[in-house]
């Protein structure tokens, strides 16, 4: 996808690769970050971040992610416009920065051609493991990752995006070198521009500075995602030291990928937790003052809803009660029109400031390339509009709640009822496990 | 804010080489408006700020006398704006697909406002909220609870608690030493009569400013603002002074090093550079800044030596960084990271910066990353929120927007040079050392 334009001083492009989530995740997520050691012309991290500054600040970022069961890796390149601030060694700003982009993605620094420098190699191996570790100093993703494994057990979904210690332990340099290759070959790969840019220039830059214009064989086809119904709410204690307890619902909607109750979907997640307006935010916060934040997130490829927020410990089995009697409300259509009016109005509003930046734009091309949804703005903006009341109950009732998790601090649980924190758990969750 | 004395009509200053045009008045109420329009933007971003934020804890009473705050009334006053007789602002603007939210940083509060359409209408609600507000006993008393649960979920974020606890030992008497959202036993304190007082004061309009950035018309937000009769302010009849008695302290950090142990994964160094205050000079303190920027990538930057060196040991790695805040009456640099060796790297740190005091830095580095900078404040602009909040930053020194590019543009060599010297001395460092508390399996 290439949107010439000249509304913005920056011109952005990101290169994805789509790949299953399987075990290889870590051998393909270290890619990125290897590509940033720099290619066989600049081959140094230093020498590349310095060809990089010559150039007005251009920036080469990487990313690894995760939508539904597609593991994503992201190459962004941001360069200022050509018409601001003349390049000190003249030519085009865009056009070199591209060249040392797709040099570190296509032609990575090797001392021979078969495999990285095996001291870069080990650095980012053991960079990789740091970055999973990390993962314990926010203990809101820590939760939701804990909850994911749990809930999604035997599905690829439960896989991390980067890949588990023992994976990245086990990587070696060779067979990950070759598997770049592999990857080169037959990986599908999107690229999308937004920018000051001569869509025509560019195509015959990358055709010509990289292998992309020589792929002679179909590129693989993606797994398609596994989706299952809901297990009634088992709950999951999760002991790690911290001082506000943390808990994340976790919901499965039995709609199927590429439902067209799928729009009413989100705004059904945004009527729930989406922000200062919703039922969860107004109960939770407002009226009970259990949390300061709560909100919900919505994995649409998968079809996961997750309610997150960070409790008291006393306020736990208070906050996962309202959880469980909001979405009923939700279920059974016990909402204002004016909520339903504000979740769809402030969804439609966040989707429209996406046209006023580029890396917004960006992100909704990269939604959209990976889940086959719209490019378009205003498309997705009529889809919400077209939501009806009805229509938001149906794609609620499609929402099975599976797992429960309360990440909290042993040392310092302390019961503030008169129930075991577990009990208090199962009064307010069971319940519906029964009525099934 | 400068001296609000008279107001000012509305005029326009053409930035040519950012490509965008300011426009600027002072409205009766000595209210502040500056306005960059952005056609063919599908909305409307704006921050009504007010120059009062958390290091201001004592007000100056029209007789004289002197009235202390508690930590976090700032913040507290923010949460109370919100909301009014059971009705909330955000709520409201949400069913005319508004989004509002609010922040309190060390010397500003801010009401951020977007809006797709009904720009004029929607900052009349918002201004009504901050600006005529009510606190009811059990509004502040269910805020105050909400505040606590804000305090929790803070107190589990290792960064902001590292960087707080460190601030402790950078500063002896300084407001910056507090924590932003008080604590339980300073929110005690805080009355329905304390707010009502501390609002006529913090929300005078002469304090207030209005940053817009977006599809919308100068002349006609003028004409609106011009049009609202504002409230009297509760027997305020001059433009309140700022008292900051404790805010002037020694150069030298009460106390070098501090250990603390965090639910983190990895070591954690942070170093903070205590810094003389900013210069009251707009333009002055814009080429400090810059020095600052360029020192800081010349130093620790990716291209640099030091930090390839520290990199390929494996002593730090992408959590690594280094920043320059400087605010009304304090400024300080930090830097640091997660790092298997908290020590080695610190005193690597310290010895690079006695090298760069000693022999200078590369003219060569220097143009380069001069290119880099350059760049990434123009690019800078793209984001509406960046330029909204460049023109209130620029306007609490009296700058204008414009003035970092330029002082980049006249930035030289020596200028960096003097400021390693002065600056990221030894003396003037504090560290604070962040253990694991329990490593555990992911």
């Amino acid at each position: 996808m290439v949107k010439p334009t000249r509304r913005f001083k920056t011109t952005s492009l990101r290169l994805l690769v789509r790949r299953d989530l399987d075990e290889g995740t870590a051998r393909a997520a270290i890619l990125p970050f290897l590509s940033r050691r720099g290619s066989n012309r600049l081959p140094s991290q230093q020498a590349l971040s310095r060809g990089l500054e010559e150039l007005g600040g251009a920036s080469i970022g990487v990313d690894v992610a995760k939508i539904g069961e597609t593991q994503l890796l992201v190459y962004r390149l941001d360069v200022l416009a050509d018409r601001f601030l003349a390049a000190r060694n003249g030519g085009s700003r865009l056009e070199r920065s591209l060249d040392l982009f797709l040099g570190v993605i296509f032609d990575p620094a090797s001392p021979d051609g078969s495999c990285y420098p095996s001291d870069t190699f080990r650095l980012e191996r053991r960079n990789l493991r740091r970055r999973v570790e990390s993962l314990f100093d926010d203990k809101t993703s820590l939760a939701t990752h804990r909850l994911l494994q749990v809930m999604c057990k035997d599905e690829p979904y439960a896989r991390l995006e980067l890949g588990t210690l023992e994976e990245i332990d086990a990587l070696d340099n060779e067979e990950t070198f070759a598997f770049r290759r592999a990857i080169v070959e037959r990986a599908p790969i999107d690229v999308l521009v937004v920018g000051d840019v001569d869509p025509e220039r560019l195509f015959a830059q990358i055709r010509d500075g990289s292998p992309l214009g020589k792929r002679d064989q179909a590129t693989d086809s993606l797994r398609p995602v596994e989706r299952r119904g809901g297990r009634g709410g088992k709950v999951v204690i999760e002991p790690v030291p911290s001082n506000q307890p943390r808990i994340v619902l976790g919901y499965r909607s039995t709609l199927p990928f590429g439902d067209p109750l799928l729009p009413a979907l989100r705004v059904a997640s945004s009527l729930l937790g989406g922000g200062a307006h919703s039922l969860l935010f107004r109960e939770v916060r407002e009226r009970l003052c259990l949390a300061y934040s709560i909100s919900t997130g919505l994995e649409s490829v998968k079809g996961l809803l997750l309610v997150r927020a960070a409790v008291d410990c006393h306020g736990v089995p208070g906050a996962l009660g309202a959880v469980k009697e909001q979405v009923d409300r939700l279920k059974e259509g016990r909402f204002e029109e004016t909520s339903l009016d504000k979740a769809r109005r402030i969804l439609v509003s966040r989707l429209g400031a996406a046209r006023d930046s580029s890396s917004r734009m960006l992100d909704i091309a990269t939604d959209a390339a990976v889940t086959g949804g719209s490019f378009s703005v205003e498309a997705r903006i009529a889809e919400l509009e077209a939501v009806s009341r009805e229509d938001v109950i149906s794609a609620a009732r499609s929402l099975d709640l599976d797992t429960v998790l309360v990440l909290r601090d042993d040392r310092r649980a302390r019961p503030a009822t008169r129930q075991t924190l577990p009990e208090a758990l199962a009064a307010n969750l069971l319940p519906e496990e029964k009525r099934r | 804010m400068k001296t609000p004395a008279l107001s000012s009509p509305l005029r326009s200053v053409r930035h040519g080489k950012l490509e965008e045009t300011c426009y600027q008045a002072r409205l009766a109420s000595g209210m502040t408006l500056r306005i960059v329009p952005r056609k063919g933007h599908s909305r409307t971003f704006a921050i009504l700020a007010t120059d009062f934020g958390s290091i201001d804890r004592e007000l100056v009473l029209e007789g004289g006398d002197r009235l202390t705050l508690p930590a976090g009334t700032a913040h507290f006053l923010e949460h109370c704006l919100f909301a009014r007789d059971g009705e909330d602002v955000c709520e409201l603007l949400a069913e005319r697909g508004a989004t509002a939210n609010a922040a309190t940083g060390f010397t500003t509060t801010s009401f951020i406002l977007s809006c797709p359409e009904g720009f004029l209408e929607n900052l009349d609600l918002l201004l009504d909220f901050v600006q005529e507000p009510r606190f009811a006993e059990d509004t502040v008393r269910k805020e105050r609870e909400i505040i606590l649960q804000e305090i929790g979920t803070y107190s589990d974020n290792a960064d902001w608690c590292q960087f707080l606890d460190l601030l402790r030992i950078v500063y002896r008497t300084h407001p910056v030493r507090d924590n932003i959202a008080g604590t339980r036993e300073s929110l005690a304190d805080i009355t329905p009569t304390l707010l009502a007082t501390t609002h006529s004061h913090a929300y005078h309009p002469a304090r207030l400013g209005l940053f817009v950035v977006g599809n919308v018309d100068p002349e006609a937000v003028v004409q609106a603002l011009a049009g609202r009769s504002d409230p009297p302010l509760l027997g305020l009849s001059t433009i309140p002074v700022r008292g900051q008695s404790s805010h002037n302290e020694e150069i030298i950090p009460s106390r070098s090093e501090m250990e603390t142990f965090l639910a983190v994964a990895h070591p954690r160094l942070l170093m903070a550079f205590k810094d003389s205050p900013p210069s009251s000079c707009a333009r002055e303190q814009a080429r400090r800044e810059a020095a600052t920027t360029l020192l800081l990538d010349l130093a620790f930057g990716k291209s640099s030596d030091l930090h390839t060196r520290l990199y390929d040991m494996g002593l730090i790695d992408d959590s690594f960084a280094a920043t320059h805040n400087a605010d009304r009456s304090f400024a300080f640099t930090v830097i640091g990271g997660d790092t298997k060796d908290p020590v080695a790297t610190r005193d690597a740190l310290l010895d690079a910066l006695e090298t760069i005091a000693q022999e200078g830095l590369s003219r060569k580095d220097f143009l380069r990353l001069k290119d880099k900078t350059l760049g990434s404040t123009l690019l800078a602009f793209d984001s509406v929120e960046a330029t909204a909040y460049t023109l209130l930053h620029q306007h609490l020194r009296g700058g204008e927007l414009e003035d970092t590019l330029v002082a980049l543009e006249e930035l030289e060599l020596a200028d960096v040079e003097a400021r390693a010297r002065e600056h990221l001395v030894r003396e003037r460092c504090a560290t604070s050392i962040g253990w694991p508390l329990a490593r555990r399996r992911v």
